[in-house]
């Protein structure tokens, strides 16, 4: 699969990363290196083997009980913005 | 003969007989970490003051005569992807830099609960991506054997801690082979265990169907003491597997008398060095002389590992890694122009290119158009990679292989071709997509004096025929407890 620098900002921009971010042009000269290697997969004949469903495995649930949760302190200390006890971030509702 | 020279095995019988205290032992830790941590540089976060305090409360325990577990007392390290309550974690990412978990991770509360006293958080690639260390945006690690050359990767912090006597036991994480690559670049023994053996609650997440964490350390029997204390059943991590384990150190025996041992000829032609080939091979030969069997076995798949492994990892990347948007906790930017500004400023800045590279690839084969030939292909295709192996374990008990194509290679040989670098995981990554336990011990030396590791692949929950089978060539190789420096 060809990778053209119109492809590279598409993804960038589903992936939230800056096309123009220091550095991104070496990354984006990678990129096709790197899906040359994955696109090895494609001559692979897996015959009957098509589905993806791991029917081994079986969903785990916990039973639905309160617990105390993390110290509300604790967690906004980590938050890069904190106005009257919430995150917060620019507006986003015009 | 040094503290620092001993095994965690050692350490455990002087605490037990009261030849020396935690506290001496966590002294000594640290004296020897200040006398070669310049050149090793192992650490992202040292925590000596509440280490000491930890020892000291171990020491009081046993001073009144309680009944403690086998590793209480001893010094450990622990890989910095691991959340530590009140402690910086940091990914060694620019990201997580002032990060600091508001909980501990279930295998912090495990080596709490066995006595274990943590020295500090050791340096990875970043989000534990890559094979050298050399991707960390925090710490530069280099080899104790040669400083030259890299450790390894994404555990290489880790692993130089315990090469270089600063520990002689610490906690990894393995995704692709990130124990078991630099446990081999630094001469010592690296346990990756069965995928849902031990709780990833609290690692932070790079490929979650894949990860697993694990115990380092300079002989077999220290791998097997960790490995007891981090396994077990927690409902935090619903990938947990419930069961019960036996302890894998009361189960070590040294004889393999009639012990079938595979050589997968796929991990023994082009793209290995001929010297690695020679040295596992010759760790073959010891085991027929201890009265193993050893046979050529297939695994057809194994050249498609490599694709299958940045497939799914990269695709699970790109999703875990989402919640890094610059608004709950890690790095924001400061300048920004509305919400999505703010995402993608905060994510250009604070992730380095090697995240980024694979978030772009996570992203393209996930992407509408291109998900059935890439993720579809390469989960169905995981499911032949298993049973390959399930066939060949139908023929013998263990697989022995090569770690890596080479020994340690020098530091920025491959940083500037991600390309290069990928290619070097290509012995490790297909234990990840089968969720197989696969342990790493040295097996000789190059002719640079750089450790040879060799790889013992096992059924799942075949931990223990891993161990054993360890224990018997290391102590026919007496290739053990080796430190640097």
């Amino acid at each position: 699969m060809a990778i053209t620098r119109e492809n590279v900002e598409y993804i960038a921009n589903l992936a939230r990363l800056d096309p123009k971010g220091k550095g991104f042009d070496k990354i984006a000269e990678d990129m096709q290196g790197i899906v040359s290697m994955v696109d090895q997969l494609q001559e692979l004949d897996l015959g009957d083997i098509t589905d993806v469903i791991d029917t081994e495995r079986k969903n785990a649930m916990r039973e639905d009980v309160p617990v105390p949760s993390y110290d509300k302190e604790d967690i906004l200390a980590n938050a890069p913005s904190v106005e009257c006890g919430g995150v917060s971030v620019p507006r986003v509702v015009e | 003969m040094e503290l620092y020279q001993k095994t965690a095995a050692e350490l455990s019988a002087m605490l037990k007989n009261k030849e020396v205290s935690s506290v001496e032992l966590t002294k000594a830790a640290f004296a020897r970490t200040a006398a070669v941590e310049e050149k090793v540089g192992a650490y992202i976060t040292l925590t000596e003051e509440k280490a000491l305090a930890d020892a000291a409360a171990i020491d009081a325990k046993r001073a009144a005569g309680e009944e403690l577990p086998l590793l209480a007392g001893v010094p450990v390290s622990v890989k910095d992807n691991i959340c530590t309550k009140g402690i910086r974690t940091t990914c060694a990412s620019k990201m997580l830099e002032n990060f600091n978990p508001p909980y501990d991770a279930t295998v912090m509360d495990k080596l709490h609960a066995a006595g274990l006293v943590m020295t500090g958080k050791t340096n990875l690639d970043e989000f534990a991506m890559g094979s050298s260390c050399e991707n960390s945006a925090l710490q530069k690690t280099r080899n104790p054997h040669n400083p030259d050359h890299v450790t390894g990767g994404s555990s290489g912090g880790a692993a130089a801690s315990v090469a270089a006597g600063e520990v002689s036991i610490a906690v990894g994480s393995d995704t692709g082979g990130s124990i078991r690559q630099p446990a081999s670049f630094c001469g010592v023994v690296g346990l990756k265990p069965t995928y849902g053996t031990v709780s990833r609650y609290g690692l932070i997440a790079f490929a979650s169907s894949l990860d697993q964490i694990g115990p380092f350390g300079r002989c077999v029997e220290d791998a097997a003491m960790l490995a007891d204390v981090l396994r077990g059943y927690d409902k935090m991590d619903s990938t947990s597997y419930p069961r019960e384990y036996d302890s894998l150190t009361a189960g070590l025996n040294a004889d393999i008398k009639g012990m079938k041992i595979g050589l997968p000829k796929e991990y023994f032609g082009e793209g290995i060095s001929e010297e690695v080939s020679k040295s596992v091979l010759a760790a073959a030969e010891t085991y027929r002389q201890l009265g193993a069997e050893v046979v050529e076995i297939s695994l057809p798949l194994s050249k498609y590992a490599l694709p299958i492994y940045y497939i799914l990892s990269s695709a699970e990347a790109s999703s875990n890694l989402a919640r890094f948007d610059g608004v709950k906790y890690g790095y924001r930017a400061e300048q920004f122009d509305g919400i999505i500004d703010l995402y993608v400023k905060s994510r250009s800045e604070g992730f380095g290119p090697e995240v980024q590279r694979r978030i772009m690839l996570g992203t393209y084969v996930l992407s509408s158009g291109y998900y059935d030939a890439y993720y579809k292909k390469a989960r169905a295709a995981q499911r032949a990679i298993r049973a390959d192996y399930a066939k060949a374990f139908e023929q013998v008990d263990v697989i022995l292989t090569p770690v890596a194509p080479t020994t340690a290679y020098k530091v920025g040989e491959k940083t500037s071709d991600p390309l290069q670098m990928y290619m070097g995981d290509i012995c490790t990554v297909s234990v990840n997509i089968a969720g197989l336990p696969a342990m790493v011990q040295p097996c000789g030396f190059d002719s640079n004096k750089l450790p040879i590791g060799m790889q013992l692949i096992g059924p799942r929950f075949g931990e223990q025929k891993l161990v054993n089978a360890g224990l018997a060539f290391e102590k026919a190789s007496g290739l053990s407890n080796i430190v640097a420096l």
